[in-house]
């Protein structure tokens, strides 16, 4: 198998690649999730690793 | 450092604004790998959003290592991809259903069809892999990692992916008619 036919074959993968994104409801939807989660929890989103100043 | 790394810094010092930019540059690229893995919109939105959640609480934990943060994402969406599948019995394949709606917009319907027919036969064809050659292929040519990238997010090193890639490169060009080009 030549080095021609998996440079074809690499450029139909690339190709095929999906484009889906998410549609703006969708993308505030996972957001709103976030800020809740940032609500509920403010410490381990603010403080994740032990300072060396705390 | 780059600008994503540093609103990673950010983020780690506490910066809830900067982990929401980094939300709104990878959101998409996590979302289209969920989906492109699940095949399922809501469920690709699920898994999005407890990525995001899970990257959040382990913010502190990522170090930079000259490469794009995305594949540090990526790597939580595989793993959650991976606990679902184990959990439901799911099968993995690459789902082909959806194809339609990636055509481009500025094609004619019949460029369309045929090239919706070709990407369904390479994808097709990238289903018979075996699970880890898959893996390979989808991380670095239809969500267009790097090898580094791919080894990080496949926990293998550098060479394991290179010689995957290899190996299912070849494995497709066999796999798919040669009228296919």
């Amino acid at each position: 198998m030549g080095e021609e036919r998996e440079d074809e074959v690499v450029a139909l993968l690339r190709r095929a690649a999906p484009r889906d994104t998410p549609d703006r409801q969708t993308r505030d939807r996972i957001r709103a999730r976030l800020l809740a989660e940032l609500s509920a929890a403010p410490q381990a989103a603010a403080v994740p690793v032990a300072r060396a100043d705390s | 450092m780059t600008d994503v790394w540093r609103l990673v810094a950010a983020a780690q010092d506490g910066d809830v604004a900067a982990f929401g930019e980094l939300y709104d540059r990878y959101v998409d690229v996590v979302y289209r790998y969920v989906l492109f893995r699940l095949g399922d919109r809501a469920l690709a939105e699920d898994v999005t959003s407890e990525t995001f959640l899970r990257a959040l609480r382990r913010i502190g934990s990522v170090s930079y290592q000259g490469r794009d943060v995305g594949a540090w994402f990526i790597t939580i969406a595989r793993n959650l991809v991976l606990d679902h599948v184990k959990s439901s019995r799911y099968r993995f394949e690459v789902p082909t259903a959806e194809l339609g709606e990636t055509r481009e917009e500025h094609a004619g319907p019949e460029q369309s069809v045929v090239r919706d027919a070709t990407n369904a036969e390479v994808l097709r064809c990238v289903d018979k892999l075996n699970t880890d050659q898959r893996e390979c292929i989808v991380l670095r040519f239809l969500h267009g990692l790097s090898v580094a990238e791919t080894a990080e997010a496949m926990g293998r090193n550098e060479g394991a992916v290179k010689a995957l890639q290899h190996r299912a490169v070849r494995k497709l060009a066999e796999l798919l008619p040669r009228s296919l080009r």
